[in-house]
């Protein structure tokens, strides 16, 4: 590649040096350095070289600093993000739908088990508890980081339908901190938080436009297996608070326990394994039904 | 851009242009001598039909001038070095030591100097370091015709037991199934985290200076990188390669290690 390398290839890799090279030049570029080490060498001491140079310049012109200058373009970046934005009033319900439908097979989707549940606004006020109860701390390994997103998706849900900005909020806040402790999704995690600012009107148009894509990469990122099954875990946990022991006896919840209870691959634990078969079983009392909600989620996401 | 205005903008840009160049340099070890050639060969570069790199700069894709121009710079330095002694490049012994490794190995393999001779071409303040480098620097991978009795009575012996032989025998059976699974693993990553890889571990980047190009916060790229990792290591483990595997590859006494009692190589013991 050196030997054919042009002047605007070069300018490529300066701007992606820069962190300026964006969409599809940048996709383009990165597929091409990561299979050429001539181009690599011109990037990785191109960003070397800029760093020392800076480390220079700021040694001779401490003084002459000023951070506005570099505060700029991200606000303008920012106001056109925002006017995108507000430009763009989609439905959410019917993206959870899409996602739930295209990512897996087995379970129900997400819908059909709100359907057997009572009004989001009575479900809301629940969200913060499960919130809590999964914890605020560090996020763990990808099936429990999986689970975790799979049941706030569910939470998120309950609490725009409900305008309980609150608990959405909550809900934005806690997916962000599982997507930075994953590492791979920072602009999701970015685009989450800054939801979690609005209001409840702006958080509902805001993620009607962006929720599509981001469930794509979910998928992409985190085990889908769990995510499924993290959104049941949440579903189960808050219809066994209201009492609603039709999301249990359901023939598509039932179907999708017996499934779960094949997996042997998956390594569920036995905490997890039993509170599944004490979900499905007739004999269980409400009391102990509540339980095993709680374990099935704390022994997934632990 | 007419040819007055770019040779304006070359003027004006000159002191940067030797920044750059002094930078590679620097970060290159090249000789006062070298230096003054490259330093010839960039301003030749630049000039030439009437200053046509400058007048391709367009900014369109949201680069710098002065990014545009050390790119341009560092393009030249690969040219000149390839110009004049061919594609040579580091063993990855020196590759994984940096820069100064590289170069001694340079001077001393390629270029067929003594030490000393190394050494009196180098920084002062380097010259301790390279010494160090010296001893442990493994010997040239392309045999060297021998000339004299002399040169052969200086070659340490090649000579080792059957049972050494074998034992690294399989050290480097087991050393290429390891890179064919790490390779596969490192295939199955987004180009976007594989050259994350390449360039922390083959360009020796910190993640903090690739966070920008990254357009992330170095945190972010930490925890990034970390799960990068343990997706390889759960990938290498599920094709049957586990810590003790690797352990023996990279240890460079290994068949010692295996005679003290060490779990030896069994590629698929899980």
């Amino acid at each position: 590649m050196l030997d054919s390398i042009d002047c605007s290839a070069l300018e490529e890799v300066a701007a992606f040096a820069e962190g300026r090279l964006r969409g599809a030049e940048r996709e383009r570029l990165i597929a091409h350095l990561a299979g050429c080490a001539d181009c690599r060498e011109v990037l990785a001491e191109t960003i070397e070289v800029g760093a020392d140079l800076d480390a220079e310049t700021s040694d001779q012109k401490v003084a002459d600093l000023r951070p506005v200058a570099v505060l700029r373009p991200m606000r303008s970046e920012w106001a056109v993000r925002v006017g995108a934005v507000a430009a763009t009033v989609v439905v959410v319900g019917s993206s959870l739908v899409a996602w739930q439908l295209e990512a897996r097979k087995h379970p129900p989707s997400r819908s059909e088990w709100l359907a057997e549940m009572p009004p989001a606004r009575e479900l809301a006020p629940h969200i913060w508890g499960g919130i809590r109860m999964r914890g605020a701390g560090e996020a763990g390994e990808l099936s429990a980081q999986s689970t975790e997103i799979g049941a706030l998706l569910v939470d998120l849900e309950v609490a725009l339908a409900a305008n309980d900005a609150g608990s959405a909020s909550d809900v934005l806040n806690r997916a962000a901190t599982i997507l930075d402790a994953a590492g791979m999704m920072d602009d999701d995690a970015t685009m989450l938080r800054s939801a979690a600012e609005r209001d409840i009107v702006a958080t509902r148009t805001v993620m009607a436009t962006q929720l599509p894509e981001l469930q794509k990469r979910l998928v992409e990122r985190f085990d889908d297996f769990y995510l499924d099954l993290g959104s049941f875990a949440g579903e189960a946990r808050i219809a066994v608070t209201v009492g609603d022991r039709d999301f249990l006896t359901a023939r598509h919840t039932r179907r999708y326990i017996a499934w779960l209870l094949t997996q042997r691959d998956r390594a569920l634990s036995p905490a997890a394994l039993e509170a599944l078969r004490l979900l499905s079983s007739d004999t269980t009392t409400a009391e102990q039904r509540r339980q095993a909600a709680t374990d099935l989620l704390q022994s997934l996401t632990s | 851009m007419a040819a007055k205005d770019l040779e304006r903008l070359f003027l004006d840009n000159l002191a940067l242009i030797d920044s750059i160049v002094a930078s590679i340099c620097r970060r290159n070890r090249l000789t006062k001598e070298e230096r003054e050639d490259f330093a010839s060969v960039v301003k030749i570069k630049l000039i030439a039909d009437d200053y046509g790199v400058l007048g391709k700069f367009t900014g369109n894709c949201g680069a710098s001038l002065r990014g545009y121009l050390i790119a341009v710079v560092q393009h030249a330095y690969q040219d000149h070095r390839n110009h004049l002694w061919g594609k040579w490049r580091p063993s990855a012994w020196a590759r994984d030591r940096g820069k100064m490794a590289e170069k001694l190995e340079t001077l001393l393999y390629r270029d067929r100097l003594t030490l000393e001779e190394a050494c009196a071409l180098a920084a002062p303040e380097d010259r301790e370091e390279m010494r160090r480098l010296a001893a442990e620097l493994p010997p040239p991978r392309i045999k060297r015709s021998i000339e004299d009795d002399k040169e052969l009575a200086g070659l340490p012996s090649s000579e080792s037991s059957p049972e050494t032989r074998l034992i690294d025998r399989e050290r480097e059976v087991l050393a290429d199934e390891l890179k064919r699974a790490l390779a596969e693993a490192v295939q199955g990553l987004f180009p976007e985290d594989r050259l994350l890889i390449q360039l922390r571990l083959e360009r020796h980047l910190s993640l903090a200076s690739v966070a920008k190009a990254y357009r992330c916060e170095p945190r972010q790229l930490y925890r990034r990188w970390e799960l990068l990792i343990r997706q390889l290591r759960t990938r290498l483990e599920s094709s049957g390669y586990g810590p003790s595997q690797v352990a023996w590859v990279l240890n460079a006494g290994g068949g010692e290690a295996r005679e003290d009692g060490d779990a030896g190589p069994s590629p698929r013991a899980g």
